[in-house]
């Protein structure tokens, strides 16, 4: 649970509070990162769903995020497809908390962040915006 | 219900509430709901055992036909032990939907955690925690 949560946070470090000045860097950024986790072995659980809630009284998911898990190292990795967020945990349902809190902080940091951001990250938080509405 | 109305809603109901409890009933007088004995732990001295619980669920801007699954699940090895299925119609989105079920006993094998989820047209909504302790009292 713990390492789940740590995991969690240092990728949210990572991501949205990146330098955003610089596009270059911000790209740089996500190809270590998914690049990284691309090389780990992977073994796909046959276990889709759909995610129609984020733990955070503040968003509401409006369309459901399309979630795939995965093996990785002996941890569970749950993934939102289409935004390419992850989370991470012991079990099935330490992964999907952990990922319905990295959605729920990228989508506030990318709001706050929004005149400085980049051509990808400005797809993610399109794609945020379709599913996700504040209360 | 006609099959047309069965369509399942692509609205996202808000998951307001789920308590785990002893006893979960309405009053058939006043349609109130009453919640006996709430917990989300509980000491154990022997493994497996099997316990009697009840769920309470509150959901809100549904709109539409919804298939409902209450899965109860073990945590630890993701297995399903139990599962209740039913289905609901809201025609209003800013009323409130209460789900009261009463289980059989359920089985606990040992322990850890386990998780009611709540599930409905195939989306996930939320889940309530049940943490399963031993029990260090001896006879």
């Amino acid at each position: 649970m713990v390492q789940g949560i740590i995991q969690g946070t240092i990728k949210k470090d990572e991501l949205p509070g990146a330098p955003l000045e610089d596009k270059a860097d911000i790209q740089h950024l996500i190809d270590d990162l998914f690049g990284e986790i691309s090389k780990t072995t992977r073994t796909k659980i046959q276990k889709d769903i759909l995610l129609g809630s984020l733990r955070d009284g503040r968003l509401r998911v409006i369309f459901p995020f399309q979630v795939k898990f995965y093996i990785e190292e002996g941890k569970i990795v749950a993934e939102a497809v289409e935004i390419n967020e992850f989370g991470f945990g012991n079990n099935w349902s330490e992964a999907l908390a952990d990922l319905q809190r990295a959605i729920a902080e990228l989508f506030i940091t990318l709001e706050k962040e929004k005149k400085r951001l980049g051509v990808d990250l400005k797809r993610v938080q399109k794609i945020l915006q379709e599913k996700i509405v504040k209360r | 219900m006609t099959q047309e109305n069965k369509i399942p809603s692509k609205v996202i109901p808000v998951l307001v509430a789920v308590i785990i409890c002893d006893i979960a009933v309405a009053d058939p007088s006043t349609g109130k709901s009453n919640l006996v004995g709430i917990f989300d732990r509980i000491n154990v001295r022997k493994f497996p055992t099997q316990r009697p619980m009840s769920l309470f669920v509150k959901l809100t801007d549904a709109d539409g036909y919804y298939q409902t699954q209450i899965k109860y699940v073990q945590v630890n090895t993701e297995k399903m032990i139990a599962e209740a299925k039913g289905e609901f119609q809201s025609n209003d989105k800013l009323a409130s939907s209460n789900i009261s079920i009463n289980f059989p006993p359920l089985p606990i094998p040992e322990e850890g955690r386990y998780e009611f989820q709540i599930w409905a047209n195939n989306m996930f909504l939320g889940s309530a925690f049940l943490d399963v302790i031993p029990s260090k009292i001896t006879n």
